[in-house]
C-alpha cells in the first residue's frame, strides 16, 4: 500500500517536487516513513500510517496517537471520514485518490478529490439514509434527547427493531452516535447525523418537486398558506430565514399534503424558469411532525430544514451551516 | 441607512414642508406618484428598497381658492421655481450631504385649461402648476389619509386626499407610455415602471378591477382610462415587452430577472383579462 500511495501522490504534487520510499524507520507495523522533497532540495519527512479500514469512530484515537507529520492511509476513505480528518486537521490519502496533505516546511498544499464511494465495498459496510424508514429514524434521533433505548427509538420512529438495531450499528461505526454496551444510545452528534443523512438523501430528488412562479411574490404564499385547509410547512431558505440569521429568500420550498387546492388558491403558474415556489409532496408525513410557528407560519423541523438545504442548490449549502449553528448548541454531542 | 432611504426621508420632508406652506388649499390637493404609490403597496415583495426623490402633488383647480396665492406661498417657504413649469424645487438635508428636491404642482389636462405646459389657474396664474395627462383619473379615485414623517424628529401630519390605487396605476402607465413615444426615450425611468410591478403585485386584482372599470365609466376619466389599459398591454404584456424589461433592469442583481420579467407579464394579463 506505501508504494501505492507514494505512486499516487507523485501525480498530485506540484511540478518538481518528488516522493520517496527510503526504507522502513523505526515504526510499527504499517507504518513507513516517506519524503517529499521540493523543487529547491529541501527534504520533508513523514510517516504513511497504513490501515485496510478507517471507520469516522476510529479518527478521534488516530488523532490522540498521532505526530502532526503523519499520513493516513487506506485503500479508501468515506466522505464522512474525511471529513472527521479534516475537522481534526489530519493528513489523509486513499488510493482512490482523495488527498489533504499539509506541510509547514518545505510548504506543501494539496487536496483532491477521488471516489465518493468505496470501489470495492465489505458486505454489509455500508448502509444508505436515503429512504422514509432512514429518515424517520434519523429525524427522530435529532429530535429527541438522549439516553433512549433501541426498542424506543423503533417505536417513536415507527420503523421495525431489527432495521432499528443494524442502522444504529452502523452509525454508531460512522462514530455519529454512541450506544452503551447492550445499553441505550447515550449521545448523538445531530449535526453530523444531519450532514450525513444529506450525504444519502436528496431534498429535489427524494419528495416529488412541482415549481412554479407566484407572480405576486412569495409574500402573498405566506399570507394566504395558514388560511389554506392544506396540510404544510414550510422548509428551504424561507423556513431557514425564520430561524437564523441568513438574507431575504427568493424561493419559498414547501412541503404540502395536497398540491392542487394550493395552487388553484393562490393562482400559482407551473413554470421551469423564473421559479419563486416549489411545493413537494413529502418523502414521508414526517416532515409534518414536530413542527413549530413563526410568525403565522408552520415551519419544518430544524433538522428538516437543515438538511433540505444542504441539498438545495445556491446559497442553500450555505443557509443550512446558520441552521445546524442554531441547533449545534441543542446537539447532544458526544464529548 | 441606505442613500436610498436617506433620499425618501427628504423627499417625504419637502413633501411635508408643501403641504405645510399650501394650508390654505390643502383640500384642493392630492398625493400621487412614487410617495402614494408605496402608501399603499409598501414593500411589495421586492428586494429593492422604495425610493423617490421628489413628490407629486395633483390641484384640482375647481377646488382651489383664489387666495392666497400658490406662486407666494412656495416662494415664502423656500421653494425655487425649477425649469419646468410647476415643478418648485428646495434643498434638504440627507444624510451627510444636501440635495435639491423637487415637489411638482400638476393639473389633470382635462381641466388645466388652454395652452400647452402651464396650467391655467385663474388668480394663480399659468405657471405654478405644469398640464399633465393621466392624471384625471384622481379627480376622482383618492381617499383621505393622514401623512406624516418618515423621521421621528418631525411631528408633522397632514390630513389629505391620496389618489387610489387605480388612479395611480393610470398616472404612472401614461408617463412610462409619453416618456417612451418621446426620440431617444431618455426621460424613462426603470424605477417607473417596478413601481408599476408594485401595485400590480400588492393591489388584489378585484380592487384595480372594479377601480378601472368605475373610472372608465366616468367622462372625466374614461378617456386616459382606456389609454392606459392599452399601455398596459404594450408595456407590460410579455416578459420582454419594455416595461417588464425596465423592471427587470430596475432589480438587476437582487432579483432573478425572469421572476420579475414573468411577473410583470402575468399580472398585466391576468388584469387584462378581467377587463374584457
Amino acid at each position: 500500500m506505501a508504494e501505492s500511495s507514494r505512486r499516487l501522490l507523485e501525480t498530485r504534487l506540484p511540478p518538481g517536487w518528488r516522493a520517496a520510499l527510503p526504507g522502513s524507520g523505526p515504526g510499527g507495523p504499517g507504518e513507513c516513513p516517506l519524503e517529499l522533497r521540493s523543487p529547491d532540495k529541501k527534504i520533508a519527512r513523514l510517516d504513511l500510517r497504513c490501515r485496510s479500514q478507517v471507520f469516522p469512530r476510529d479518527v478521534i484515537d488516530l488523532k490522540e496517537k498521532g505526530r502532526t507529520a503523519t499520513v493516513l492511509v487506506a485503500p479508501f476513505l468515506s466522505v464522512a471520514t474525511q471529513r472527521r480528518l479534516r475537522e481534526l486537521g489530519l493528513n489523509y490519502l486513499d488510493l482512490t485518490g482523495n488527498v489533504r496533505l499539509a506541510v509547514g516546511r518545505p510548504g506543501l498544499f494539496i487536496e483532491a478529490a477521488g471516489a465518493t464511494k468505496d470501489p470495492a465495498p465489505a458486505p454489509g459496510a455500508r448502509r444508505s439514509l436515503k429512504g422514509p424508514k432512514a429518515g424517520r429514524l434519523v429525524r427522530t434521533l435529532c429530535e429527541f434527547p438522549p439516553p433512549f433505548t433501541l426498542s424506543e427509538l423503533a417505536t417513536r420512529a415507527a420503523i421495525d427493531g431489527g432495521y432499528a438495531s443494524r442502522l444504529v450499528t452502523w452509525l454508531a461505526r460512522e462514530g455519529l452516535l454512541n450506544r452503551r454496551p447492550r445499553g441505550p444510545i447515550d449521545a448523538v452528534d445531530v449535526v453530523g447525523l444531519i450532514r450525513r443523512w444529506a450525504d444519502d438523501y436528496q431534498v429535489l430528488r427524494s419528495n416529488v418537486v412541482t415549481s412554479f412562479l407566484d407572480a405576486r411574490g412569495i409574500s402573498n404564499l405566506t399570507q394566504r398558506l395558514p388560511q389554506l385547509a392544506v396540510r404544510y410547512a414550510v422548509t428551504g431558505s424561507l423556513a431557514a430565514s425564520l430561524l437564523a440569521p441568513v438574507a431575504p429568500p427568493r424561493l419559498a420550498m414547501v412541503y404540502v399534503a395536497a398540491v392542487e387546492p394550493v395552487v388553484e388558491a393562490l393562482k400559482l403558474r407551473p413554470a421551469d424558469a423564473g421559479i419563486n415556489v416549489m411545493l413537494l409532496l413529502p418523502f414521508d408525513d414526517i416532515v409534518f411532525e414536530r413542527t413549530s410557528q413563526v410568525q403565522g407560519l408552520t415551519l419544518a423541523a430544524p433538522s428538516q430544514v437543515a438538511a433540505d438545504l444542504l441539498g438545495s442548490p445556491g446559497r442553500g449549502p450555505s443557509e443550512a451551516e446558520a441552521v445546524l449553528q442554531s441547533i449545534a448548541p441543542a446537539s447532544h454531542v458526544r464529548s | 441607512m441606505s442613500e436610498a432611504d436617506v433620499l425618501y426621508i427628504a423627499a417625504r420632508r419637502a413633501l411635508l414642508d408643501a403641504l405645510e406652506a399650501l394650508g390654505a388649499h390643502r383640500s384642493a390637493l392630492i398625493l400621487v406618484g412614487a410617495q402614494a404609490i408605496y402608501l399603499h403597496t409598501g414593500q411589495a415583495d421586492l428586494a429593492v428598497a422604495v425610493y423617490t426623490t421628489d413628490a407629486d402633488l395633483v390641484v384640482e383647480p375647481r377646488a382651489l381658492r383664489d387666495a392666497p396665492k400658490i406662486g407666494d406661498l412656495m416662494h415664502e417657504a423656500g421653494f425655487e421655481r425649477g425649469t419646468q413649469v410647476g415643478s418648485w424645487l428646495c434643498r434638504r438635508d440627507a444624510g451627510p450631504t444636501e440635495v435639491t428636491v423637487p415637489v411638482d404642482l400638476l393639473v389633470p389636462e382635462a381641466v388645466g385649461g388652454p395652452g400647452r405646459r402651464g396650467a391655467r389657474l385663474g388668480e394663480h396664474g399659468k405657471d405654478v402648476a405644469r398640464k399633465a395627462r393621466g392624471l384625471e383619473a384622481a379627480l376622482s379615485d383618492n381617499r383621505l389619509a393622514t401623512v406624516g414623517a418618515l423621521e421621528e424628529v418631525d411631528a408633522r401630519r397632514f390630513d389629505i386626499r391620496v389618489a387610489g390605487p387605480s388612479a395611480l396605476l393610470v398616472a404612472k402607465l401614461h408617463k412610462l407610455a409619453e416618456r417612451a413615444a418621446e426620440p431617444g426615450g431618455e426621460r424613462l425611468k426603470d424605477k417607473d415602471a417596478l413601481d408599476v410591478l408594485r401595485l400590480l403585485r400588492a393591489i388584489p386584482l378585484d380592487v384595480f378591477t372594479d377601480g378601472l372599470d368605475r373610472l372608465r365609466a366616468e367622462a372625466m376619466s374614461a378617456a386616459v382610462t382606456r389609454e392606459a389599459i392599452t399601455f398596459l398591454e404594450r408595456l407590460f404584456g410579455a416578459p420582454s415587452s419594455p416595461g417588464s424589461r425596465m423592471a427587470v433592469r430596475a432589480t438587476a442583481g437582487l432579483e432573478d430577472p425572469v421572476t420579475i420579467g414573468d411577473s410583470c407579464a402575468v399580472l398585466a394579463d391576468e388584469l387584462l383579462r378581467s377587463l374584457r
